[in-house]
Parts: C-alpha cells; sequence; structure tokens
C-alpha cells in the first residue's frame, strides 16, 4: 500500500487538543471513515458530483434556464442542437433541453420515492423475518418468493393500465412500481439478520437486559445500514429504469405531465430524421443511471469494512 | 484521575448488606438438548450457590457444561435445550420465568462479562454509548447523565482519558481495553451476580492478570459475587475463594480453593492439577496428562463419568454414579466412591 509514506515532516496535523489521546490518534467516527473510503473510489467520487448536478439542474434549472418547457419557438423548429438550443426544439419550437429538465425532474421524484418506499417495507418484511425466524420467516419469506415469481412487467401493465391516461397518476405510478422492487431488500435484511444475530454483542445485549425492540433498533439494523444503504441506491437506478420502460410503452406518466421515458417514447418514430429529439433524453437518462449505480458501488466498498482493496 | 469525579455517588452504590446469604441459588439443574442424533445431556444434577461478595470458580475442559449452567442461570439457552432443575435468585425461583420478566434481572441483578471482548462489542457505536445504553435499559436516566456515568464507569475499570476513549469505537481498543470495556459495561447496572465466561481466555497472559485485577476492582466497587468460568487452574487459585470442578456436565468436586488445590478429593481434580507445571518441581519433570478423551454427551459412560480415565478404577465405579458428598475438610465435597483413599495423596508427578 502506498499510503503508508510518512507525512511530509514539518507540517503536524492541527488536532484540538481534546482530541488527542494518548497515541496523538484523533478519534474517528463510523461515518467519517465511510466518507473517507467513499472518496478513494474516484469514479463514485465523480458520479456524485455528475449525480449532483444533474438532479439540481432538473429540480432547479428550469428557473434558470433560457426557455421554460412551454415556450414555442416560431423561428426554431426543428432545429438542431446549437448554443441557442443546447438539445435542439422539436417541429413546433419546443425547446428539447427544457422538456429534458422537466422529464427528469418528474423521473427522479419518482425513482426516489420507489426507493423510499420499497427500502422501508422491504426492510421492514426482512427485519421481522430475520428477527424472528421459525413460523414467521417461512411465512415471509414465502410472501416474498411469490413476488419475485411473478413477471414483473406483465404485472405492472395490467396494474398500471388502471391508472393509464390519468393525470396525476406518478404518485400511484411510485407504489405500483415499488410493490415489485422491495423483494431483493428483504432477503438482503433477512440474511444480515440472520447473521447478526448469532453474534456475540447481540447476546450480550440480551444478557444486559435488552429488548426485542432495542436488539432490532440499536443492534441489528445499525449493522445492516451497509447493504441497506447501497440497496437503496441501486434501487433509484432500477426504478429509473422501470419508470421509462413503463413510460415508453404508454403506461408510465400521462400527459400533459412528461417523463425521461415519454420522451424518449415520444421521439422514437423521428430518431431517424430527427436524432437529437430521441438520443439526447435518451443519454441523459443512461447518464443518470449509470451514475447512481457507481455511487452505489461506490457506497458497496465504503460500507465493507472487510473490504480493504484500494480502488482507483 | 480527575475524571473519577464525574462518577456519580450513585453509579457504583454500596446500598446495605450484600453479603452472607446465597444471593444465587442452583439445585439439581439439568439441561437437555434436543439434537437430531438424541438428546444431549449438558448438565446433569448440578447444584451450587453464590454467597455475596464471594468468587466462586467453575472449573472444567471444553464441554463439561460450566457455560450451559450459566447460561441456563441467565435463561439465554436456544429454545431447544429442556432445563429441570432450580435457579434462586435472592430465594426467587427465576428458572421459567417469561422472559419479559427475565429480562429485569439479566444485567440489573445478574451481569454477564463474555469471553470474546472482540465480538462482544457492537462495532457500529462508541464504547461509551454502549455502556450508557447498558445503563439506560435498566434506568430512566437522561442522555447526558448516563454518559457520564457511562465516562466514570471506564475511568473505574482503568482506562486512561476515559472522557476521550468513550466517543471512541471498539475496534479502536485494544483486546485489553475492550475487556475491561465489557466489565464496565457488566457492572454498569451495580449487579448481585456477575458472571465471568472464561473473560481472560481470548487475551495474553499479561493482559489476563490486569484483567483479573479489574475484576476485583469491579466487585470491590458493586460489591456484587462473581462467578468465574474457566478452564485455567492458575486463574481460579488466585482470585476464587470457592471453586467448582465439572466434568461431562456433573459436579467432580467442589470446595473451598485451598482445600481444593491442597488435598484433592477427586481423581480428576487430581488429574488437573498434575497435569500443570509447577514452580516448586524439582529439574525436568515430565507432566501427568490425563489419559483418553472426555465422553460423548451423547453416549455418556455408565457409573462414573470418569472412570474410563481414571487411574484409580475399580469395578464398582462402571456400574454406581456417585453422589456429590461431603468429604475431608469443612464444606469440600467430591463425587467418588473412593474420594477417601484420595486423603494425602498429594498433586505433583507420581
Amino acid at each position: 500500500m502506498t499510503n503508508l509514506a510518512p507525512p511530509p515532516v514539518g507540517t503536524p496535523e492541527p488536532a484540538a487538543p481534546d482530541q488527542l489521546i494518548e497515541f496523538g490518534v484523533a478519534a474517528e467516527s463510523q461515518w467519517k471513515r465511510v466518507f473517507r473510503r467513499f472518496l478513494r473510489h474516484r469514479l463514485a467520487v465523480i458520479s456524485l458530483v455528475i449525480l449532483l448536478i444533474l438532479m439540481l439542474m432538473s429540480f432547479f434549472g428550469s428557473h434558470i434556464a433560457r426557455y421554460s418547457y412551454q415556450d414555442l419557438s416560431r423561428t426554431d423548429l426543428s432545429s438542431h442542437p446549437s448554443l441557442k438550443h443546447w438539445f435542439g426544439t422539436d417541429s413546433i419550437g419546443h425547446d428539447t433541453f427544457a422538456q429534458v429538465l422537466r422529464g427528469s425532474r418528474r423521473s427522479l421524484i419518482v425513482a426516489l420515492l420507489v426507493a423510499l418506499i420499497s427500502t422501508t417495507f422491504g426492510a421492514m418484511v426482512g427485519a421481522l423475518a430475520g428477527y424472528r425466524g421459525g413460523f414467521v420467516d417461512s411465512a415471509l419469506m414465502r410472501f416474498t418468493d411469490l413476488f419475485l415469481t411473478i413477471p414483473l412487467i406483465a404485472i405492472l401493465l395490467v396494474v398500471a393500465s388502471r391508472y393509464k391516461g390519468k393525470s396525476g397518476n406518478w404518485l400511484a405510478l411510485s407504489f405500483v412500481i415499488a410493490a415489485f422492487a422491495w423483494m431483493p431488500l428483504a432477503r438482503v435484511v433477512r440474511g444480515s439478520f440472520l447473521s447478526l444475530r448469532e453474534r456475540e454483542f447481540v447476546e450480550s445485549a440480551r444478557a444486559l437486559g435488552a429488548n426485542g425492540r432495542r436488539i432490532v433498533l440499536r443492534h441489528l439494523l445499525p449493522n445492516s445500514l451497509g447493504p441497506i444503504i447501497v440497496n437503496a441506491t441501486l434501487l433509484v437506478g432500477i426504478a429509473i429504469i422501470t419508470e421509462t420502460a413503463l413510460s415508453f410503452l404508454g403506461f408510465g406518466i400521462a400527459p400533459p405531465d412528461t417523463s425521461l421515458g415519454r420522451l424518449v417514447a415520444e421521439a422514437a418514430p423521428s430518431s431517424q430524421t430527427r436524432p437529437w429529439l430521441f438520443y439526447l433524453p435518451g443519454l441523459w437518462l443512461v447518464l443518470i443511471s449509470l451514475c447512481i449505480n457507481f455511487v452505489g458501488d461506490g457506497l458497496r466498498d465504503a460500507l465493507d469494512p472487510q473490504q480493504n482493496r484500494v480502488r482507483a | 484521575m480527575s475524571e473519577s469525579e464525574v462518577l456519580p455517588a450513585d453509579a457504583v452504590r454500596p446500598d446495605g448488606p450484600k453479603a452472607d446469604a446465597p444471593v444465587l441459588e442452583v439445585e439439581d439443574l439439568t439441561v437437555t438438548f434436543a439434537t437430531p442424533d438424541g438428546p444431549v445431556k449438558a448438565v446433569q444434577h448440578v447444584s451450587l450457590s453464590v454467597d455475596g461478595e464471594e468468587i466462586l470458580g467453575i472449573v472444567g475442559e471444553s464441554g463439561s457444561g460450566k457455560s450451559v449452567t450459566m447460561m441456563a442461570v441467565m435463561g439465554l439457552l436456544p429454545k431447544t435445550a429442556t432445563i429441570t432443575g432450580s435457579v434462586k435468585f435472592r430465594g426467587q425461583e427465576i428458572l421459567g420465568l417469561p422472559d419479559k420478566e427475565l429480562r429485569r434481572h439479566r444485567g440489573k441483578h445478574v451481569a454477564m462479562i463474555f469471553q470474546d471482548p472482540l465480538t462482544s462489542l457492537n462495532p457500529v457505536f462508541s464504547v461509551g454509548y454502549q455502556i450508557s445504553e447498558a445503563i439506560r435499559v435498566h434506568n430512566d436516566v437522561s442522555k447526558k447523565e448516563a454518559a457520564d456515568r457511562a465516562v466514570g464507569l471506564l475511568d473505574l475499570v482503568g482506562i486512561p482519558h476515559a472522557r476521550q476513549r468513550a466517543d471512541q469505537y471498539p475496534h479502536e481498543f485494544s483486546g485489553g481495553m475492550r475487556q475491561r470495556a465489557m466489565i464496565a459495561m457488566a457492572i454498569a447496572n451495580d449487579p448481585d451476580v456477575l458472571i465471568a465466561d472464561e473473560p481472560t481466555t481470548a487475551l495474553d497472559v499479561t493482559i489476563q492478570a490486569q484483567i483479573l485485577e479489574v475484576l476485583e476492582t469491579a466487585q470491590a466497587a458493586t460489591r456484587s459475587a462473581i462467578v468465574l468460568i474457566t478452564h485455567d487452574l492458575g486463574v481460579v487459585a488466585g482470585v476464587a475463594d470457592r471453586v467448582h470442578v465439572m466434568y461431562a456436565g456433573r459436579a467432580a468436586e467442589t470446595g473451598a480453593v485451598d482445600d481444593v488445590f491442597i488435598q484433592p478429593r477427586h481423581p480428576y481434580t487430581l488429574g488437573l492439577l498434575d497435569s500443570l507445571p509447577r514452580l516448586d518441581a524439582e529439574g525436568h519433570e515430565k507432566l501427568t496428562p490425563i489419559t483418553g478423551a472426555p465422553p460423548s454427551l451423547l453416549h455418556p459412560p455408565p457409573g462414573c463419568p470418569f472412570h474410563p480415565r481414571c487411574r484409580y478404577v475399580r469395578p464398582m465405579c462402571s456400574e454406581v454414579v456417585p453422589e456429590l458428598r461431603f468429604v475431608g475438610g469443612l464444606g469440600q465435597r467430591s463425587a467418588c466412591h473412593y474420594a477417601e483413599e484420595l486423603a494425602g495423596v498429594e498433586p505433583g508427578p507420581s
């Protein structure tokens, strides 16, 4: 390892005196460590920065962008990407960049909501199964298996068709996607709980008189937080793709609302003649999900104390 | 160490006499585990009592039932275990109590220190936080107050710069430090009985001595009784008042440490002592091992469980299970048919 090299002489680390202990090592909290390890993962850091920029642009960009998604240009119809219209315009003069900003905002909201709902639900199912074991475990895991065996897209199409075409259906859509995204997390949390449950510090907590609630909340859950966070992050990426697929098929976000999936779907027929309308929103989407996956990777490495591999 | 001032007067409160009456009484305890191969009797008819402020050593090799006995006392055995007999805390039966009521005992009345301090602390919380959590399990105190008490406890068990150390995580503590922290956590609620399950086994020898000292400090502060589970006869000889030798789930011999170690009345105790190097030995005598291996608890031998390995074995040994009975000096008891014949046999190379 290269980082074992001694620090340059003459530049002692300034540290608050009350933080110093006898060896001159300041206390480092768990999260500081995770953060430091995450910073080592260069690809993940770059991805996080890009992701944050994309998210900021999606949520606040409409205030500073030159054109609103409603603006119609009389002169620039189907124009190529240019300095004036970064992503070009469509046949009636909509600025594509403004549309992409608006679409990715909706896509991101749906994706974050899906991640939140399915992580919460999945973690609860997994925690209950892993902690209780026995019959509860079997029942919950068969329930999870059941959901895993259902062909996702088919069910989504059936369920989503109930909301098809209704404006403001994004909330319902989020719940529908989340209902089919929680299973992997439930399994991960259950596995983690099963192994943690047998660890000595849990037994020692029991010997100190801790009740089940305390053991779950103070001992099992915090120790499972790593995999939960990683899974939640990756779920955001999966949710964006799923939402796009549904919207592309016409079962997702309904007009006048729009999303990245809908933009791509609407531009698909003109992908030969006006490629920017199709490829630029598509690239934007790919960039978002790539960044999310790299960030998830980085988090996985940072949160896993067993892994000491330094990644470039 | 100025930090001892933060220890509130009632953190370790010497409230009234704890001595005299036995705080913990185990009677005729039998623990059976149901396994696919049949029932395993891990503990059979074990009786012992712990008086206030005394240190009771429980000695035996792996699988002799020392830990299982104490886990039964804590009510921490898995559901596959069938437990019969009686466990009384201050005269009150606690065996078979619902878990909810047992939880009130655990930590508050009977606390436990585990063998491996490396894994007995939760890796994601600071040590001070974990100790204050242990306090808050049984006491309705503010987080601030509990944190202050935790610092006081860390100081008591000899952790330097306790206030800074309290904010550190288990991985930043050495093995000995962690075991000190475990002891601090165990005495956080001023228990009446402290069960130490091989507290020094995972540590190196120099640290072992320190930890035993810390245990004695902790005992002095809480005036609790200590049950010291170990397979290290030296540890027992050093700190325990009485000793309980276990073999194959049964009590082999029990009595005051001095009596048992100087005049063992059970061949197994004798064998254990013979297998230890002695400082007063002349020249380079070889140690005498106990031949054979511990019996399978699944198919224990008939009669005395030790008879297949006993050098004094006689026909009766394989037929009748010996009772634990009084022999020799005051309070010394042995489960050997021929205990009296061992009078005068001194441990040492034969």
